[in-house]
């Protein structure tokens, strides 16, 4: 269940998540971007590596949230899985806290 | 070389000081006579017993004598007994070791590799000769009596046991074959006879019977001038006291023999450390630049010069000096002197070299001491000694001399060689021994041998991988002309020897330079092979990169190209990031190898990566198996980590061509549990699927390569001596066809080719004969 705070939604992923699993994710997903929520922010945890077409999901959820005046965010990416997000080139704010978020967003660093 | 220089020392230095000096030229005779007894008797016994067991029962032969010795002087105090027990040790077990160790290291390398590696394989014996004479320096500061010393000398004798069985584990050489002929039993004298007669047919060999003869005459004539000339001083420094003569009393030496040993001990130091800086800086150096004849000439040269000195201007400074420079020059001369033995085929070398250094080397030394015994007789005090300069000086001339004029028979051999018929493994080494620098002509011998269509297609290979060593721009025209060749790998070992000429862009070689890329260029066109014409591309880049974009460019803007897909993967190795400008509309192209190219080639570009990224995902969605591996090539080309599981669950699947792609992908990303999978595959009874994995090694990260060659050459290893011992049998003539053929495949795979070139002899001969 995501978690709702003042100005962002937590997302967290499904157990067992991985590319197959998406095409499911994401049709739950259209009603959660629905909300009006501006910062969505996807907990990572159990993730280890970001496959191709893991990005290509992320990066169309992006797109979408982007297309709509929204932002997104990632919590608990492991070491690896940033590094993928750096060396693909996909520039999503990574926080490890969740704490950080609110301060991110009062910065507006998302 | 710890023991020889401890042993030796004690010997010159006991018996000058016992008897005298004049007695040293009785101790070179015994040491000569002892050496040829011991030639005829190891000669018989390397024809029963292998190398390495000759080795170690001398080692150990040779020690229990050394420790006897040494027990019998305790126990009697007999000092002739214990001299004599010693000599024998030295002169029969000692220096047979010297000429096993010296066969069994020629059969580790190529004639190429040994002018690299002996040099260095020289230097050990320069360390083992400086520890050697600290060893009896500090043996005498501990106040060791001399006979004492001698159990330095056991105590580094047995040390060479543990140092062979080590070396022998970590070998990596499979076993060989044996050829009948090569077991046939020949007495001693007939050996001998044998050893003679091959050496009168070959010029060569003939002038090196003189040379070493004369290497030797000259080592005993100067280490006579140079013992008598440190004798001299010691006896001098110890009639006035000085303060050398202190230093070594404070040290511990106190007899007059103990004396002369500390002084030819710390000499010893000063002469090895020279030499092995000459080794460790400069052998391998000359070797490659002169090559082995004039690298040969050098020693007498330089010998020559010094005892010009020692005549103009004799006494301790100048017999030092010429002691030393010989000493220094002499590991550059056995270096080259071990290397041109492979100038010989191999089933006559060891009858060569037992000739020369069981007869002729002793006979030197007989020489040597017969010049000496006459001169004693006949002339005293100075004159004597001008006269045995004067010796030394017409020696080193002759030496000289017959080096000199044996260049041109050296070359003689191998192109002689060259026209031995089949898949001789003589013949692929003279390849390389025709490769090595001062050769006038070699090029021209080697280009009208690729031209002959008698010759096999591995024979050719071999000739152009020399011809791009040598580098020689008048090779040029044959190696395009092997452009046309009908055997795949014959194309590509052209190529790639047009990769090593780095000199066809200077002015000199202008249309020389046209022709090449003329060629390359309709080669690239018509080729199929993708490492054909990626090596095409490394020939462009050296020669002029303008060149290459030019027909690039030109190929890709050509819609009916049928090579685009190539170009494109080409372009990226260039690593400009212009290439995007004319590569990123392919990323649109309804070929998926083109697609696929396009992404290997855009990949470095950091701003392109997630759009590639996303062609990528589409490209794995494909069931189509021919895409399915178009992308799992491009998974490892583009080093594709977060690819990772994928690759893995690849690893597992039942598809072979899919498996070995998904090897090589995660071999490319330094992951070594590609390893053994890709073993696997080498050794894959699908010839094809086998060819493939073992031509794609020689591109992976040298890591994982060297893993692979390691895990190879064990597996290669094991099936071998299963395939020996099933057939209880080494010689190829009982060996049955299939197995051969067997074996010859195991040889195909660990790359060996001359052992391969030796069983298609023998499989070309029995085919014949049945």
């Amino acid at each position: 269940m995501p978690t709702q705070n003042k100005n962002y939604l937590v997302v967290p992923l499904p157990d067992n998540f991985d590319e197959n699993s998406f095409a499911k994710f994401s049709s739950e997903l259209d009603e959660l971007l629905a909300s009006e929520h501006i910062y969505f922010v996807f907990d990572l945890g159990e993730i280890d590596i970001l496959s191709s077409k893991l990005v290509c999901h992320f990066e169309n959820i992006y797109n979408r949230l982007v297309a709509v005046e929204k932002k997104m965010a990632f919590l608990n990416a492991k070491k690896e899985v940033c590094e993928i997000l750096e060396f693909i080139g996909l520039s999503v704010a990574v926080f490890d806290e969740e704490k950080k978020i609110e301060e991110a967003i009062e910065r507006d660093e998302i | 070389m710890i023991g020889y220089t401890v042993g030796w020392t004690l010997l010159t230095a006991m018996l000058v000081s016992r008897i005298g000096i004049n007695y040293l030229p009785i101790l070179y005779i015994s040491n000569a006579l002892l050496v040829i007894v011991g030639a005829m008797f190891f000669g018989e016994l390397l024809h029963r017993f292998s190398k390495t067991k000759l080795i170690y029962s001398s080692v150990v032969i040779g020690a229990i004598l050394l420790a006897t010795a040494i027990a019998v002087f305790y126990s009697f105090g007999n000092w002739w007994l214990f001299f004599g027990i010693l000599l024998v040790a030295e002169s029969i077990f000692f220096a047979q070791l010297n000429i096993l160790l010296g066969l069994f290291i020629e059969d580790l390398f190529t004639p190429l590799e040994s002018g690299r590696a002996f040099p260095l394989i020289e230097t050990s014996e320069y360390v083992g000769g400086i520890a050697g004479g600290l060893a009896i320096v500090g043996g005498l500061r501990l106040h060791f009596e001399t006979s004492q010393l001698a159990w330095i000398w056991v105590g580094a004798v047995a040390l060479i046991l543990p140092a062979i069985l080590l070396f022998n584990k970590f070998r990596q050489k499979l076993p060989t074959l044996e050829v009948a002929e090569e077991k046939t039993r020949l007495s001693h004298f007939a050996k001998f006879r044998e050893g003679k007669k091959q050496i009168r047919q070959t010029p060569f060999l003939t002038g090196l019977v003189f040379v070493v003869l004369l290497q030797w005459t000259l080592f005993t004539l100067l280490n006579f001038q140079y013992t008598k000339a440190v004798d001299a001083n010691i006896t001098h420094t110890s009639e006035v006291a000085d303060e050398e003569m202190h230093a070594a009393a404070d040290s511990g030496a106190h007899s007059h023999e103990e004396l002369l040993t500390h002084g030819l001990g710390s000499l010893h130091i000063l002469f090895y450390s020279l030499a092995l800086l000459t080794q460790l800086f400069l052998s391998s150096r000359i070797i490659a630049k002169f090559g082995i004849v004039k690298t040969l000439r050098l020693h007498p040269l330089a010998t020559f010069g010094s005892s010009c000195l020692l005549l103009l201007k004799p006494g301790f400074g100048s017999a030092v000096f010429a002691k030393g420079l010989f000493e220094s020059t002499s590991g550059i001369y056995t270096a080259a002197y071990h290397s041109s033995f492979y100038a010989l085929r191999e089933k006559i070398r060891g009858n060569v070299k037992e000739f020369l250094e069981g007869l002729i080397r002793p006979a030197g030394v007989l020489v040597g001491t017969g010049i000496l015994i006459i001169g004693e007789k006949f002339l005293s005090g100075d004159n004597f000694s001008l006269a045995i300069n004067f010796a030394l000086v017409a020696a080193a001339a002759a030496m000289s001399f017959l080096l000199w004029r044996n260049q041109k028979n050296y070359t003689k051999i191998p192109e002689a060689n060259l026209r031995l018929s089949g898949n001789d493994p003589a013949k692929f080494q003279s390849i390389e021994i025709l490769a090595q620098s001062g050769h006038k002509n070699s090029a021209e011998i080697l280009i009208q041998k690729l031209f002959d269509e008698k010759e096999s297609p591995l024979f050719r290979r071999k000739i152009l991988e020399t011809l791009g060593a040598l580098a020689d721009p008048h090779a040029v025209s044959a190696i395009l002309k092997c452009f046309h060749d009908a055997d795949e790998n014959v194309r590509l070992a052209a190529v790639r020897a047009l990769t090593q000429f780095e000199q066809l862009d200077q002015k000199a070689h202008a249309f020389t330079h046209r022709r090449v890329i003329e060629c390359l260029k309709e080669l690239f066109t018509k080729e199929n092979s993708p490492e054909i014409r990626s090596t095409i591309v490394r020939v462009f880049a050296n020669l002029r990169q303008e060149e290459a974009v030019e027909f690039l460019v030109a190929e890709l803007q050509n819609p009916e190209s049928p090579i685009r897909g190539d170009c494109i993967f080409v372009c990226g190795q260039f690593g400009d990031l212009g290439i995007s400008h004319y590569i990123e509309p392919y990323l649109r192209s309804p070929n998926p190898i083109v697609r696929a190219n396009s992404i290997v080639a855009l990949w470095q570009f950091k701003q392109f990566r997630l759009r590639l990224t996303r062609l990528l995902a589409d490209l794995l969605d494909a069931t189509d198996r021919e895409i399915q591996k178009i992308t799992i090539h491009t998974l490892g080309e583009i080093r594709a980590n977060h690819e990772l599981p994928r690759l893995l669950d690849l690893l597992e699947c039942e598809d072979n061509e899919l498996r070995l792609l998904a090897a090589l992908a995660l071999a490319k990303l330094e992951n070594p549990i590609s390893t053994h999978p890709l073993v696997e595959f080498i050794l894959h009874p699908n010839l094809e699927l086998a060819a493939h994995a073992k031509k794609q090694i020689r591109n992976l990260p040298k890591k994982i390569r060297k893993t692979v060659e390691k895990i190879l050459h064990h597996r290669l290893s094991e099936k071998l001596n299963g395939l020996l011992v099933t057939t209880h049998n080494r010689q190829i003539e009982r060996i049955s066809n299939d197995t051969l053929a067997r074996i010859r495949r195991i040889y195909e795979l660990a790359d060996d080719w001359e052992e391969v070139a030796k069983l298609d002899t023998a499989l070309a001969e029995k085919n014949f004969v049945n």
